[in-house]
């Protein structure tokens, strides 16, 4: 029995190491790609984006507000933190691993919409993201309630499990190979490619304004915590392509929620569901997403729409 | 509990560790410790089956106890004891079937009850089905159950007092959820003794291990994502990617199943215990009888002792070997599950058998093929080749959500593309591994598994071998999917 655990000991102790390098390699590769989905992450990691308007959200948040836009329109520092594919849990959790690394932003433009309060879920879209960068100190803390086990956290490589491009691609990277990265983003932005497509919008017949308590209570605490911090809020229901807007359910609940939400915080909710823009096709790929022409102008709108309530004090010029 | 979890990673040492530091001068505790681990093993997929399970091992322990008595009882009446020996056992079978047959056959009979009333043009409204959960490894741990009070009945074995070490031997989690479906006379009595670490066989087992993990999360994982694809939108795809579909199932299942099965033996080994061996490398068969030697052998071996030798086996005439082909294959099929198209696969297959078995050739490749050879000769290549296809044939049926689809399957199979490309791509990789499996378990085939390296020559080889798997294992793991044969 002695000699078999030994035996077992010296075999889990070399596969540790071995396992612990290739682990370094894939996450060190992943990291100096080029490529959105670890180049945001990478960027808040490293303590230098510290700015002055920082905009959160989903999807929508994520493809509908330009950074380089408010940046000339406002002569300030933006950047854009969006988490697509989830619910508010997930933009909460991006907020806080940004102001564990960068000062707390001056003001900020918080998309919303009918999904943001939907059911929370456990990070699931495009989880890869935040593989390489689990050993952060506020991520390590928080990962687990968000579907990330004490293995995919403390046990190398474990986390890379099933995800054979990663590995392949970090690997490759690392070591100088040939291979393919996936698009860049600007200053945290990333448009939708693509031209519209009326399939998605055929396909829905309602759209429902979801609305968890848990995640209601989340964005509540979200708030209180921003006007702790005297941050400057924007509740912002950014365009949707008007016929997506007419087969939303509970419209006037979800305008009253959040006008009322923001009223409460003394914050300022702006909803763009009926500007022009909706009415517009050219604009969007999709029913709810924007495609970067819209983007751009929607963007170019909000920054001086925004100038009306006076920023320059809270703004510092660069 | 999954053994490709990581809960499992964690279950497996700490019952090591009780079992071989704690309870090990103690049989009874080590006994108790087994039951009571395989109940937290089994509990964790659901609780509430744990009572079903208890009373399915308590009733047959019963009957065990009440034949004991009976035959103990000092004057044994031929007529009358013998008349009460049967209504035991047959209580006992029969309640058996009734647990087995509400979970897992009640909604397909009452759908197939009225689809036939239907036929013949009567409606009735089919208020009848109910929402049954299957019990995970029902099938398995009811045959082993059974396997016990039938060989009783036929004097095979004598029945246990101990009801510690039965309840033991019907929940072993090694094998509980997927077999390999142990008899009684083989696994039952190891729990009588006290076992001894031996250092060989738990590193044999540790070995094992490691390569069911490699076929079940390189090669089945990864070969379930481009079969679920093509099996669920079969319409949409050429002839030959049909073709790559199917012979990846093969794959998957056989990755999946021996997978489990491996990993099942190679834990109960490092607990001292002794499984049945449940596949025999079945891809290098040469015709379909080896091939139903070499696949699944714990089902099929239970079958022909308590099914197909009891009714006359392959004495007898023509008629009568072909009935028994038959049923042991359609009742084989219907065991896997509730649906036609199992049943449609045991036909096939009795099909497939039955040429052999009347022209007496079912017996002809008993042997290990190119056995002593590096490679095989043209005729054996083109018999197993020839093999592999008919079994795909069957696994079509196996595989498809309907008889309808799976004759749709087919055509689509025999269209005018057949030749072109297939139509998904990235599976290069995939394709690589199954190589990597067929060349390794070629060279091993005589051997019980694929890292069964005896001797201790070649150290850094053998360790440079385990480190690549695990490596292989980590950097190509398919996204984990539950075990094929949890479903049966």
């Amino acid at each position: 029995m002695k000699k078999f655990l030994l035996k077992i000991l010296l075999f889990a102790s070399i596969l540790t190491a071995f396992a612990y390098i290739i682990d370094i390699c894939i996450s060190k590769g992943l990291i100096s790609m080029s490529d959105y989905r670890f180049q945001t992450w990478n960027e808040i990691s490293k303590n230098e984006i510290n700015a002055d308007l920082l905009i959160n959200g989903n999807s929508r948040g994520l493809s509908h507000y330009v950074p380089s836009v408010f940046d000339s329109v406002l002569n300030t520092n933006s950047y854009n933190i969006g988490f697509g594919g989830h619910p508010f849990n997930a933009e909460y959790l991006k907020y806080h691993y940004y102001i564990s690394h960068n000062k707390i932003p001056k003001v900020l433009i918080q998309n919303v919409d009918f999904l943001t309060l939907s059911d929370i879920f456990v990070i699931g879209h495009e989880r890869e993201q935040i593989l390489p960068f689990v050993k952060d100190t506020y991520l390590r803390k928080h990962l687990p309630d968000y579907g990330f086990n004490l293995f995919e956290i403390y046990i190398p490589l474990v986390r890379y499990f099933g995800y054979q491009k990663e590995i392949k691609n970090g690997l490759f990277e690392k070591f100088g190979l040939k291979h393919y990265f996936n698009t860049t983003s600007e200053k945290g932005f990333l448009p939708e490619k693509g031209v519209w497509d009326p399939t998605e919008l055929n396909k829905i017949e309602k759209i429902p304004f979801d609305k968890d308590s848990f995640s209601v209570d989340l964005f509540i605490k979200y708030l209180s915590e921003l006007k702790n911090d005297n941050v400057k809020v924007f509740l912002v229901n950014s365009p949707v392509y008007y016929k997506a807007t007419e087969k939303l359910e509970e419209k006037a609940e979800m305008y009253e929620f959040y006008s009322e939400i923001a009223r409460r915080f003394g914050f300022i909710y702006l909803d763009y569901t009926s500007d022009s823009l909706c009415f517009d096709s050219t604009m969007f790929v999709k029913a709810v997403h924007m495609n970067k022409t819209g983007a751009v102008k929607f963007s170019k709108k909000l920054a001086s729409d925004l100038r009306k309530y006076k920023l320059d004090d809270l703004i510092t010029r660069k | 509990m999954l053994f490709n979890s990581l809960e499992f990673a964690i279950f497996l040492p700490i019952v090591f560790i009780l079992y071989w530091f704690v309870t090990n001068k103690n049989l009874k505790l080590q006994n108790i410790l087994i039951v009571v681990s395989s109940y937290i093993f089994y509990g964790w997929w659901d609780w509430r089956f744990l009572i079903l399970m208890a009373l399915t091992t308590y009733f047959s322990w019963l009957s065990g106890v009440l034949m004991y008595n009976v035959r103990n009882k000092g004057s044994f009446n031929e007529t009358k004891d013998k008349r009460r020996l049967q209504i035991i056992s047959a209580s006992n079978i029969v309640l058996n079937f009734l647990i087995l047959g509400f979970f897992k056959y009640y909604n397909f009979f009452i759908d197939s009850f009225v689809d036939a009333f239907s036929f013949f043009g009567y409606r009735i409204e089919n208020s009848f089905t109910l929402k049954i959960i299957l019990p995970v490894g029902i099938s398995f741990y009811t045959f082993q159950a059974l396997s016990y009070t039938i060989d009783i009945y036929r004097k095979k074995l004598e029945p246990t007092k101990d009801i510690i070490s039965f309840f033991a031997f019907v929940s072993f989690f090694p094998q509980l959820v997927a077999g390999p479906i142990e008899r009684a006379t083989h696994l039952l009595p190891q729990f009588y003794k006290s076992r001894k670490f031996d250092n060989e066989i738990a590193s044999d087992g540790l070995r094992q291990i490691l390569w069911g993990l490699f076929k079940k999360i390189v090669i089945a994982d990864n070969c379930a994502v481009y079969v679920n694809q093509v099996f669920s939108d079969y319409q949409s795809f050429n002839g030959s990617t049909l073709v790559l579909g199917t012979i990846l199932f093969a794959f998957q299942i056989y990755g999946d199943f021996s997978g489990y099965s491996d990993i099942a033996i190679g834990t109960s080994r490092l607990f001292g215990i002794d499984l049945m061996r449940n596949f025999n490398f079945p891809y290098f068969s040469r015709d379909i009888a080896e091939f139903w030697r070499r696949w699944h052998i714990s089902l099929t071996t239970w079958f022909r002792d308590y099914l197909y030798i009891p009714l006359g086996g392959s004495k007898g005439g023509t008629l009568l070997k072909i009935r028994n082909t038959f049923i042991i294959f359609l009742v084989s099929g219907f065991w896997h599950g509730a649906n036609w198209t199992f049943i449609a696969w045991g036909a096939i297959n009795a099909l497939l058998f039955l040429p052999l078995l009347l022209a007496k050739k079912n017996r002809k490749n008993t042997d290990t093929v190119a056995e002593g050879k590096l490679f095989p000769n043209l005729i054996e290549l083109t018999q197993m080749a020839v093999t592999f296809i008919l079994v795909n044939f069957g696994w079509i049926f196996f595989r498809s959500k309907s008889i309808t689809d799976s004759i749709n399957f087919i055509k689509g199979i025999f269209s005018p593309d057949l030749f072109k490309l297939p139509e998904i791509s990235g599976y290069n990789g995939l394709i690589l591994s199954i190589a990597v499996l067929l060349l390794v378990e070629w060279l091993q085939r005589n051997k019980p598994h694929g890292l069964s390296f005896n001797g201790q020559k070649y150290h850094i080889l053998r360790w440079a071998a385990y480190f690549s798997v695990i490596l292989l294992i980590f950097l190509f793991g398919g996204k984990s999917e539950t075990f094929i044969y949890f479903q049966f």
